[in-house]
Protein backbone atom coordinates (compact mmCIF):
# COMPACT_ATOMS: atom_id res chain seq x y z
CA UNK A 1 0.00 0.00 0.00
CA UNK A 2 1.64 3.22 -1.22
CA UNK A 3 1.18 6.60 0.76
CA UNK A 4 2.13 9.70 -0.81
CA UNK A 5 2.18 12.72 1.67
CA UNK A 6 2.74 16.23 0.66
CA UNK A 7 3.67 18.52 3.66
CA UNK A 8 6.94 20.87 4.17
CA UNK A 9 9.49 20.75 6.64
CA UNK A 10 8.06 24.02 8.90
CA UNK A 11 4.40 22.80 9.04
CA UNK A 12 3.64 21.98 12.28
CA UNK A 13 0.57 19.37 11.31
CA UNK A 14 2.65 17.73 8.89
CA UNK A 15 4.82 17.44 11.71
CA UNK A 16 1.89 15.54 13.67
CA UNK A 17 0.13 14.55 11.54
CA UNK A 18 2.28 12.07 10.19
CA UNK A 19 3.48 11.00 14.01
CA UNK A 20 -0.43 10.02 13.96
CA UNK A 21 -0.25 8.10 11.12
CA UNK A 22 3.07 6.34 11.98
CA UNK A 23 1.48 5.25 15.80
CA UNK A 24 -1.84 3.74 13.42
CA UNK A 25 0.74 2.27 10.89
CA UNK A 26 2.39 0.43 14.41
CA UNK A 27 -1.17 -1.20 14.99
CA UNK A 28 -1.57 -1.79 11.47
CA UNK A 29 -1.60 -5.38 10.29
CA UNK A 30 -0.50 -4.90 6.21
CA UNK A 31 2.43 -2.50 7.87
CA UNK A 32 5.19 -4.23 6.10
CA UNK A 33 3.43 -4.01 2.65
CA UNK A 34 3.21 0.02 3.77
CA UNK A 35 5.39 1.98 1.48
CA UNK A 36 5.51 6.39 2.37
CA UNK A 37 6.61 9.14 -0.02
CA UNK A 38 7.42 12.56 0.97
CA UNK A 39 6.40 15.35 -1.72
CA UNK A 40 7.91 18.97 -1.43
CA UNK A 41 5.34 21.65 -0.55
CA UNK A 42 6.25 25.33 0.26
CA UNK A 43 4.16 26.46 2.54
CA UNK A 44 5.49 29.65 2.82
CA UNK A 45 7.85 30.52 0.23
CA UNK A 46 8.06 33.91 0.89
CA UNK A 47 9.90 33.49 4.63
CA UNK A 48 13.15 34.74 5.48
CA UNK A 49 14.93 34.47 8.53
CA UNK A 50 15.55 37.65 10.86
CA UNK A 51 17.93 37.03 13.38
CA UNK A 52 17.16 38.35 16.50
CA UNK A 53 12.98 38.42 15.96
CA UNK A 54 10.67 35.64 17.52
CA UNK A 55 9.04 33.23 15.57
CA UNK A 56 5.47 34.43 16.55
CA UNK A 57 6.58 38.34 15.65
CA UNK A 58 8.40 36.94 12.17
CA UNK A 59 5.10 35.15 11.48
CA UNK A 60 2.65 37.66 12.46
CA UNK A 61 4.70 40.33 10.00
CA UNK A 62 4.82 38.06 7.51
CA UNK A 63 1.27 36.75 6.87
CA UNK A 64 -0.25 40.14 8.23
CA UNK A 65 -2.05 38.76 11.37
CA UNK A 66 -1.79 40.17 14.90
CA UNK A 67 0.97 39.19 16.98
CA UNK A 68 -2.17 37.85 19.58
CA UNK A 69 -2.92 35.42 16.86
CA UNK A 70 0.40 34.20 15.90
CA UNK A 71 0.78 33.61 19.34
CA UNK A 72 -2.63 31.91 20.07
CA UNK A 73 -1.69 29.69 17.11
CA UNK A 74 1.52 28.22 18.03
CA UNK A 75 0.79 27.87 21.56
CA UNK A 76 -2.15 25.36 20.10
CA UNK A 77 0.62 23.60 17.98
CA UNK A 78 2.56 23.20 20.84
CA UNK A 79 -0.49 21.99 22.89
CA UNK A 80 -1.44 19.38 20.47
CA UNK A 81 2.32 18.00 19.77
CA UNK A 82 2.67 17.72 23.30
CA UNK A 83 -0.04 15.88 23.46
CA UNK A 84 0.82 14.07 20.57
CA UNK A 85 4.53 12.72 22.32
CA UNK A 86 6.55 15.42 20.25
CA UNK A 87 8.33 18.43 21.31
CA UNK A 88 7.91 21.76 19.23
CA UNK A 89 9.45 24.53 20.52
CA UNK A 90 8.83 28.19 19.06
CA UNK A 91 11.09 29.69 21.53
CA UNK A 92 14.30 28.61 19.38
CA UNK A 93 12.64 27.67 16.34
CA UNK A 94 13.43 30.14 13.34
CA UNK A 95 11.24 30.49 10.52
CA UNK A 96 13.24 30.93 7.16
CA UNK A 97 12.33 29.44 3.72
CA UNK A 98 12.92 25.86 3.10
CA UNK A 99 13.50 25.94 -0.46
CA UNK A 100 16.70 25.24 -0.80
CA UNK A 101 16.44 22.12 2.19
CA UNK A 102 13.63 20.77 -0.76
CA UNK A 103 16.04 20.76 -2.90
CA UNK A 104 18.49 19.13 -1.22
CA UNK A 105 15.50 16.63 -0.47
CA UNK A 106 15.08 15.45 -3.87
CA UNK A 107 18.16 14.51 -4.13
CA UNK A 108 17.95 12.51 -0.90
CA UNK A 109 14.77 10.98 -2.46
CA UNK A 110 17.24 9.79 -5.05
CA UNK A 111 19.47 8.42 -3.04
CA UNK A 112 16.41 6.54 -0.97
CA UNK A 113 17.09 8.69 1.61
CA UNK A 114 14.10 11.09 1.51
CA UNK A 115 11.95 9.35 4.30
CA UNK A 116 15.23 9.92 6.78
CA UNK A 117 15.69 13.33 5.58
CA UNK A 118 12.36 14.47 6.08
CA UNK A 119 12.08 13.28 9.70
CA UNK A 120 15.95 14.84 10.28
CA UNK A 121 14.43 18.30 9.30
CA UNK A 122 11.17 17.95 10.97
CA UNK A 123 12.91 17.26 14.15
CA UNK A 124 16.07 20.06 12.76
CA UNK A 125 13.02 22.74 12.68
CA UNK A 126 10.79 22.43 15.39
CA UNK A 127 12.89 20.86 18.41
CA UNK A 128 16.19 21.66 17.53
CA UNK A 129 15.83 25.53 16.28
CA UNK A 130 17.88 25.36 12.96
CA UNK A 131 17.75 27.80 10.34
CA UNK A 132 16.27 25.54 7.62
CA UNK A 133 17.31 27.95 4.80
CA UNK A 134 21.48 28.14 5.71
CA UNK A 135 23.32 26.75 3.62
CA UNK A 136 26.05 25.23 6.47
CA UNK A 137 23.00 23.44 8.43
CA UNK A 138 21.83 21.66 5.35
CA UNK A 139 24.50 19.98 4.43
CA UNK A 140 25.90 19.02 8.15
CA UNK A 141 21.86 17.55 8.33
CA UNK A 142 22.06 15.93 5.01
CA UNK A 143 25.43 14.24 6.14
CA UNK A 144 23.58 12.69 8.85
CA UNK A 145 21.11 11.39 7.07
CA UNK A 146 23.92 9.92 4.83
CA UNK A 147 24.31 11.88 2.05
CA UNK A 148 27.56 13.44 0.35
CA UNK A 149 28.72 16.56 1.54
CA UNK A 150 30.45 18.10 -1.61
CA UNK A 151 27.48 16.52 -3.91
CA UNK A 152 24.83 18.86 -1.38
CA UNK A 153 27.13 21.90 -1.30
CA UNK A 154 26.66 21.56 -5.44
CA UNK A 155 23.51 21.45 -5.41
CA UNK A 156 22.92 24.33 -2.96
CA UNK A 157 25.65 26.07 -5.20
CA UNK A 158 23.22 25.48 -8.31
CA UNK A 159 19.20 25.89 -8.93
CA UNK A 160 19.36 21.91 -9.01
CA UNK A 161 16.26 20.32 -8.34
CA UNK A 162 14.14 23.34 -7.74
CA UNK A 163 12.21 21.61 -11.34
CA UNK A 164 11.65 18.44 -8.90
CA UNK A 165 10.28 20.86 -5.95
CA UNK A 166 8.19 22.96 -8.64
CA UNK A 167 6.48 19.69 -9.49
CA UNK A 168 5.85 18.32 -6.61
CA UNK A 169 4.10 21.81 -6.16
CA UNK A 170 2.06 21.61 -9.50
CA UNK A 171 0.92 18.22 -8.76
CA UNK A 172 -0.60 19.34 -5.51
CA UNK A 173 -2.31 21.85 -7.18
CA UNK A 174 -3.74 19.89 -9.74
CA UNK A 175 -4.92 17.23 -7.18
CA UNK A 176 -6.93 20.12 -5.60
CA UNK A 177 -4.62 20.08 -2.52
CA UNK A 178 -6.00 23.05 -0.36
CA UNK A 179 -3.81 22.20 2.80
CA UNK A 180 -0.99 20.24 3.97
CA UNK A 181 0.19 17.81 5.31
CA UNK A 182 -2.05 15.92 2.63
CA UNK A 183 -2.18 12.34 2.51
CA UNK A 184 -3.11 10.24 -0.82
CA UNK A 185 -3.10 6.25 -0.24
CA UNK A 186 -2.87 3.96 -3.40
CA UNK A 187 -2.51 7.08 -5.41
CA UNK A 188 -6.50 7.39 -5.44
CA UNK A 189 -8.08 8.26 -1.49
CA UNK A 190 -7.49 11.52 0.08
CA UNK A 191 -7.20 12.29 3.56
CA UNK A 192 -6.47 16.02 4.24
CA UNK A 193 -4.87 17.04 7.22
CA UNK A 194 -3.26 15.90 10.80
CA UNK A 195 -5.54 13.29 11.31
CA UNK A 196 -6.29 10.91 14.97
CA UNK A 197 -4.47 8.13 14.95
CA UNK A 198 -7.98 6.39 15.12
CA UNK A 199 -8.65 8.11 11.95
CA UNK A 200 -5.71 6.83 10.29
CA UNK A 201 -6.03 3.57 11.64
CA UNK A 202 -9.91 3.67 9.95
CA UNK A 203 -8.41 4.53 6.54
CA UNK A 204 -5.29 2.13 6.45
CA UNK A 205 -7.94 -0.70 7.08
CA UNK A 206 -10.61 0.66 4.64
CA UNK A 207 -7.96 1.41 1.56
CA UNK A 208 -6.95 -2.08 2.30
CA UNK A 209 -10.35 -3.67 2.20
CA UNK A 210 -11.69 -2.32 -0.98
CA UNK A 211 -7.88 -2.53 -2.79
CA UNK A 212 -8.02 -6.04 -2.05
CA UNK A 213 -12.02 -6.81 -2.12
CA UNK A 214 -11.45 -5.50 -5.92
CA UNK A 215 -8.55 -7.92 -7.00
CA UNK B 1 14.71 7.79 19.73
CA UNK B 2 11.42 8.55 18.20
CA UNK B 3 13.16 9.01 14.85
CA UNK B 4 14.56 5.44 14.83
CA UNK B 5 10.97 4.06 15.96
CA UNK B 6 9.38 5.59 12.98
CA UNK B 7 11.53 4.66 10.36
CA UNK B 8 11.04 0.90 11.61
CA UNK B 9 7.52 1.49 11.13
CA UNK B 10 7.55 2.85 8.25
CA UNK B 11 9.16 1.47 4.34
CA UNK B 12 10.90 3.85 2.39
CA UNK B 13 9.49 3.72 -1.09
CA UNK B 14 11.94 6.56 -2.77
CA UNK B 15 13.65 2.95 -4.52
CA UNK B 16 10.79 3.24 -6.59
CA UNK B 17 10.49 6.82 -7.07
CA UNK B 18 11.27 6.68 -10.96
CA UNK B 19 8.35 4.12 -11.33
CA UNK B 20 5.71 6.19 -9.26
CA UNK B 21 7.03 9.36 -11.25
CA UNK B 22 6.22 7.70 -14.33
CA UNK B 23 2.57 6.96 -13.63
CA UNK B 24 2.39 9.80 -10.22
CA UNK B 25 0.14 12.14 -11.89
CA UNK B 26 -2.15 10.18 -13.83
CA UNK B 27 -3.16 8.04 -11.06
CA UNK B 28 -3.57 10.71 -8.52
CA UNK B 29 -5.77 12.36 -10.57
CA UNK B 30 -8.82 9.88 -9.85
CA UNK B 31 -8.76 11.03 -6.64
CA UNK B 32 -11.74 9.66 -4.40
CA UNK B 33 -12.56 10.67 -0.63
CA UNK B 34 -13.43 8.16 1.90
CA UNK B 35 -16.20 7.74 3.78
CA UNK B 36 -14.77 8.21 7.42
CA UNK B 37 -15.59 11.82 9.15
CA UNK B 38 -12.05 13.79 8.99
CA UNK B 39 -13.38 16.36 10.71
CA UNK B 40 -11.51 16.81 13.14
CA UNK B 41 -7.79 17.32 11.40
CA UNK B 42 -5.67 20.15 11.39
CA UNK B 43 -4.17 21.64 8.69
CA UNK B 44 -1.44 24.57 7.22
CA UNK B 45 -3.76 26.67 4.25
CA UNK B 46 -1.34 26.27 1.29
CA UNK B 47 -2.67 30.17 0.52
CA UNK B 48 -2.25 31.39 3.71
CA UNK B 49 0.02 28.87 5.65
CA UNK B 50 -1.94 29.85 8.51
CA UNK B 51 -2.41 26.73 10.28
CA UNK B 52 -5.87 25.38 12.36
CA UNK B 53 -9.17 23.01 12.50
CA UNK B 54 -9.91 22.25 8.78
CA UNK B 55 -12.90 23.90 7.63
CA UNK B 56 -16.28 21.97 6.44
CA UNK B 57 -16.25 23.66 3.14
CA UNK B 58 -12.56 22.39 2.31
CA UNK B 59 -13.60 18.35 2.53
CA UNK B 60 -14.62 15.98 -0.10
CA UNK B 61 -12.52 18.14 -2.78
Amino acid sequence: MKITIWSDFVCPFCFIGESHLKKALENFEHRSEVEVEYKSFLLMPDAKYVPNQGYAQTFSEMKGIPLEQANTMLNQVVDMAKDSGLDINYNTAKLASTNDSHRVFQYAKEKGLGNEFFNRFYLAHFTEGEILSDSDTIVNLAEEVGLDSVEVKSILQSEAYSDKVTQDISEARTVGVQGVPFFVFVNKYAVSGAQPVEVFSQVLNQVWEEENSQE
Amino acid sequence: MLRDEESNSMQSSDQKNSKVASKGMNGIRKIKSLDIDTSAGFVCDINTGICGPIEKKKEGK
